[in-house]
């Protein structure tokens, strides 16, 4: 009796109207979703093919930025040790009270264990030379806002404790070493008097394209408490920005639902208008209430999955047709938009739970008025 | 609007039209409203007021990665109806794996351009060699406050920068979702040298000046290239003299071919153009989806005049006519229709807010600010006036 009921509701004028109402909605959803499917994978397409870049910090894992990392001091030889490694510097960095002969300033002081190599590495250009204790390099910027030059004598205090250091070179490496001053990382721990921990190790990887491989192996075998990342952040900058526009449709996608949902109270509610007199006649011949609850219900909701399925269809062939034409005419490649089957899956549920939520109270107020009717 | 003096519309009945009509227009409403928060946070970024233009490279594939020369603005400065220049590098970052954009800055000149008030701390000066101020957007997004300290790492460059947070502005513009650093700072994030910068933004007397004379100014004092740098003539501008205190720069050369001068938003719209992106086709495309989404208000538009067929057979029953029916029809629905354009701006305008606050509102890491357009609100009362008089009209009013 039932699917003779349901098939009655099928055959109104109402039923294609009310499909191609949910199947435009869920289609432009399709499309969207299928459009910045493409623009995602092609920006990580793009990341791929750009400079990964080929150094790292291991700095630990609980810290936001390098004053508040400690490391172990001797983990600088396992990664020094590692045949994938070119270079690899342990650092400690902290803030000293500079006095010249003119004036007191604050500065961050970098201790490395070898300070050319350091400056070297970082393709610095270097006034004079930097070899032994007691020595520092200025950076530039350091350099002219102090006015300290080549030969100048420093006092350094840390903590309370000071030392004399001469400047031996005044370098210039376009990084933030060009504020700071550079001192060998022995001369650094003789006044803080912990040579124990580090800030941070910088290390330089032989091949990029074994980057992750290496990175591998390093996390397996170094302390659990301790963190590397990489010093050119594109894929994580490129993920970030593609998950912002994913954030962005999924909430964009919240406004279509709701007129899904809308969409769905009209058709339960149509359906109840158009066929009041064969759920009436269904009610006379011994149908319960319920039954005509169900009834409706169902009837929407095949609305909706049959709405979404067309939907779906029609926004991934509409997009597709409409990347078609843009190739042939523009003769851009990149345009191939496709929709994942767990994006569809995702979708087809939205679609469904939409569809029953907008049904519900026209499939329970047209039950209800049902039931008045045959007790006239 | 009443053509025929009786109530024959039940009331429950137009308040769930209205409700129906209402979602509709917020779908299209928040589409569009989306959609220009982005063009116009985009176009605005580098500044909307008429009297700001840039100076920028015309090799640049997007806004953030063109180069200029800091020596610019010192040629431009001296010009009659230049008020300020302010050279900026745009260096797109991470912190805590989030993507953000730092802008390098030069203080003084920066606040010429843009307003920056402090909702707290401090702002920087230029010799504040390892510090930054933050935009209350970017703030909150990161959780940062005054004195906390961050490590920025680029993304165009293998640099990394460890900053304190030296206070927190509110800003109407884009710079609310940035982190302001002291020029040279982002230009070690950026990878430029010291020479080089994204952009430079002057601001003008547009009665004294315009940007194609500013172009003509720099085509003017440019000296023809020559492949080594010479030492820097004497600063024209208080700009390069604070920094020429702090950083080394060089007569570079410039090559006049790669530069333009455009107003701001023209600037940032050329980038948009270049994609296809206009105020138009972002508008025709929240048309297109209004018109997706019309069959669902068509269909509460057939049920609704279904729901009354007795009393307009009633009506029509009394010797009125079906045009006079169906124009009484169209006239309340149209009130209907106007309501329904009201609520639906309104409930936009609520749902863009609510996303926004809670952060899920961001394109290229700055957040899609809502701002009431009048031809957004008139597009939506005549589309939805349209659907429902074409389907009235069409509709067979029998009794």
């Amino acid at each position: 009796m039932q699917a003779i009921a349901l098939k009655i509701l099928f055959r109104k004028k109402s039923t294609a109207s009310a499909i191609i109402a949910v199947a435009l909605l869920i289609a432009l959803l399709a499309s969207v979703n299928a459009l910045v499917n493409n623009i995602n994978s092609q920006t990580a397409l793009i990341t791929k093919l750009a400079n990964q870049g080929d150094s790292f910090l291991i700095t630990s894992k609980d810290s936001t930025s390098i004053s508040d990392s400690r490391i172990p001091a001797n983990l600088i030889e396992s990664i020094k040790t590692n045949p994938q490694v070119s270079y690899a510097t342990a650092q400690q960095t902290t803030e000293a009270t500079i006095k010249t002969n003119t004036t007191i300033y604050q500065a961050t002081v970098r201790g490395v264990d070898d300070v050319r190599a350091f400056l070297t590495n970082q393709k610095a250009s270097i006034n004079g030379s930097v070899s032994g204790e007691n020595q520092a390099a200025i950076g530039i910027i350091f350099a002219k806002m102090a006015s300290v030059n080549k030969n100048d004598l420093l006092n350094l205090t840390i903590n309370g404790k000071s030392v004399q250091l001469k400047v031996t070179a005044i370098t210039q490496a376009n990084q933030q070493s060009d504020t700071q001053i550079t001192i060998s990382l022995s001369t650094l721990q003789a006044i803080t008097q912990n040579s124990d921990e580090i800030s941070l190790i910088q290390f330089k990887i032989k091949d990029a394209a074994k980057a992750n491989a290496l990175l591998e192996n390093l996390t397996r075998t170094l302390p659990a408490d301790i963190k590397i990342t990489s010093l050119q952040q594109v894929p994580t900058f490129a993920k970030d920005v593609n998950n912002q526009t994913a954030t962005f449709i999924n909430v964009w996608s919240i406004a279509i639902y709701l007129v899904v949902i809308a969409a769905s109270y009209i058709i339960a509610s149509r359906a109840v208008s158009d066929a009041r007199y064969e759920l009436y006649t269904l009610r006379t011949i011994g149908a319960k209430h319920k039954t005509t609850l169900i009834l409706i219900t169902v009837y929407a909701l095949t609305i909706g999955l049959i709405g979404a399925v067309i939907g779906i269809s029609l926004g991934i062939v509409g997009t597709q047709t409409a990347s078609t034409l843009i190739r042939w005419n523009w003769g851009n490649t990149l345009l191939n938009p496709i929709l994942n089957l767990n994006q569809a899956l995702e979708i087809l549920l939205l679609a469904l739970a939409a569809s029953l939520v907008g049904c519900i109270y026209p499939a329970i107020k047209g039950s209800k008025i049902i039931t008045k009717e045959t007790a006239l | 609007m009443n053509l025929i003096p009786f109530k024959y519309l039940n009331r429950k009945r137009i308040i769930t039209l209205i409700a129906i009509l209402t979602i509709t227009s917020t779908l299209f409403s928040v589409t569009a409203y989306s959609f220009l928060g982005f063009y116009n946070g985009f176009t605005n970024y580098v500044g909307e007021d008429k009297d700001i233009i840039s100076v920028y490279s015309q090799k640049g594939s997007t806004p953030f990665t063109g180069i200029v020369s800091v020596n610019i603005a010192d040629m431009v400065a001296a010009q009659r109806g230049v008020i300020a220049t302010s050279p900026e590098v745009i260096a797109p970052c991470t912190i805590n794996n989030q993507s953000i954009f730092i802008r390098g800055i030069i203080p003084n000149a920066i606040t010429n351009l843009n307003d920056l008030p402090m909702r707290e701390g401090q702002s920087i000066n230029l010799n504040d060699t390892n510090s930054c101020i933050v935009g209350s957007n970017l703030a909150n997004k990161l959780q940062l406050k005054s004195g906390d300290t961050i490590l920025a790492i680029g993304v165009l460059s293998n640099r990394y920068v460890e900053l304190q947070v030296k206070g927190i502005f509110n800003s109407n513009t884009a710079l609310n979702d940035e982190a302001l650093v002291p020029l040279y700072l982002g230009q070690w994030l950026r990878g430029l040298n010291y020479n080089s910068a994204t952009l430079i933004r002057v601001k003008i007397d547009p009665s004294q000046i315009n940007a194609n004379q500013i172009y003509m100014q720099i085509t003017n004092k440019t000296t023809p290239i020559n492949p080594t740098n010479t030492t820097t003539p004497p600063p024209n501008s208080q700009t390069q003299r604070e920094l020429e205190v702090l950083i080394p720069l060089v007569q570079a050369n410039i090559n006049v071919g790669t530069i333009s001068v455009a107003q701001s938003q023209q600037f940032m719209q050329s980038y948009l153009s270049r994609y296809g992106i206009s105020k138009d086709t972002l508008i025709v495309l929240s048309i297109v989806v209004l018109v997706f989404a019309s069959a669902t208000a068509i269909s509460a538009i057939t049920l609704f005049v279904k729901q009354h067929s007795s009393d307009i057979d009633t009506i029509r029953s009394i010797g009125v006519s079906t045009k006079k029916l169906k124009a009484d029809i169209i006239a309340k629905i149209t009130v209907c229709a106007l309501i329904a354009t009201f609520l639906g701006t309104m409930l936009s305008a609520g749902f863009i807010s609510v996303f926004q606050t809670l952060g899920y509102m961001e394109v290229l890491s700055h957040t899609i600010a809502f701002q009431i357009d009048p031809i957004i609100i008139i597009a939506n009362f005549l589309l939805l006036t349209a659907f429902i008089s074409i389907k009235i009209v069409g509709m067979d009013l029998k009794q």
